[in-house]
């Protein structure tokens, strides 16, 4: 399989504000490579996740959620 | 209040597996506070048909609603322009709601997503059990306050029966430990020195103010709208 | 998140396509390691079911 043909997710990243939201920001200050397939949305804390906004992810058509807190 | 339980995700897709446009009606009362059939609920159990049935090839259009109250024809009115337009009505009320629906909506093909358990509370955070059974004679004064006929397996009037050990009901299992009703009952009496109450016989129950009597009503001339 | 995960499992689209990480503020490494991941592991499952 060439890297053009292969299978990209939308991957989609609940982050808490204080720790993983952080933590992506710090990756990206830092120039750390990540995959670009993630789209961050951000939660004040991850205990407000609910399961209808990862249900209503599904969805939309994303392919797979992280949780980071 | 009543407690009811979501009828396993299977059952509930086979019900409406031949409808296409299907209306999830929820109930913002007993349902709600026993985490059954609230608006999040709904909203949970719609999504999650709509991509079920997405993923199974055979979408359908799954919208959601929820009113205050399943049981009155009030706040059923509320819906009363919409249900037309689905030819299914999935209720997450309890048995009175689903009916309430069949009967004021009679063109609406109306299908229950709940198992209607008992009339009971939440002991703690998650976990609900059954107090009274609507006998429609309550005796919880002779009982310190603990129902034996919702609560003792064998609805005794003049416990404990002879399968009281330990506390626990002779039904129990490993898995499933029931309280003796009478034990508790027995017990609290004791406590407050009214252990006397219980050397009165209590006579054969009349049952006719329960189900045994047939469906029951009640009709207040003092509520009721003068009739011409 | 056992719930969500067997909730996921019986609507068809499967519990593996949500996971929860931990991770503070300074492990900016570790984010992007879940990103990793993730993404390896859902190039794996392939495209959400739903949105065929
Ligand atoms: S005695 Fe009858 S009315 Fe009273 S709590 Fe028990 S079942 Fe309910
Ligand atoms: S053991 Fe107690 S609760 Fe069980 S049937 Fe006998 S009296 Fe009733």
């Amino acid at each position: 399989m060439t890297p053009h043909d292969r299978f990209e997710p939308q991957l989609l990243a609940f982050c808490c504000n204080f720790c993983a939201y952080a933590a992506a920001d710090l990756a990206g200050a830092s120039r750390i490579q990540y995959p670009p397939n993630v789209r961050v949305v951000l939660l004040p804390c991850t205990g407000k996740l609910d399961v209808l906004y990862a249900l209503k992810a599904f969805e939309s058509g994303a392919d797979g959620i992280m949780v980071a807190g | 209040m009543i407690v009811a339980e979501q009828k396993p995700f299977e059952e509930i897709k086979a019900k409406i597996a031949k409808a296409n446009k299907v209306l999830v009606v929820g109930c913002g009362t007993c349902v709600t506070v026993c985490f059954a059939g609230g608006e999040k609920e709904v909203g949970i159990l719609a999504s999650s048909l709509r991509m079920a049935t997405k993923i199974d090839g055979n979408p359908k259009q799954i919208d959601e609603v929820t009113v205050q109250r399943q049981c009155e024809w009030e706040y059923l009115d509320t819906i009363k322009d919409r249900i037309g337009e689905y030819d299914l009505v999935l209720s997450l009320g309890c048995g009175i709601g689903v009916q309430a629906i069949a009967e004021h909506f009679p063109e609406a093909r109306v299908v229950p997503g709940l198992n209607t358990s008992f009339l009971g509370l939440p002991v703690e955070q998650g976990v609900w059990e059954e107090r009274c059974a609507a006998c429609g004679n309550c005796i919880l004064d002779l009982t310190g306050g603990i129902c034996p006929i919702a609560r003792c397996s064998k609805s005794l009037l003049n416990g404990p029966c002879g399968g009281s050990h330990d506390g626990k009901c002779e039904i129990s299992t490993p898995d499933r430990v029931v309280e003796c009703a009478w034990d508790l009952i027995v017990k609290k009496l004791m406590a407050r020195g009214e252990l006397d109450k219980l050397l009165e016989i209590q006579p054969a129950k009349n049952w006719q103010t329960s189900r045994d009597g047939g469906p029951r009503r009640i009709a207040r001339e003092d509520l009721m709208l003068a009739k011409e | 998140m056992k719930y969500l995960k067997g909730l996921l499992d019986q609507i068809g689209i499967g519990g593996a396509r949500i996971e929860m990480f931990y991770m503070s503020s300074a492990m900016g490494g570790a984010f992007a390691e879940a990103v990793t991941m993730m993404t390896e592991r859902v190039r794996k499952l392939g495209p959400n079911p739903v949105s065929k």
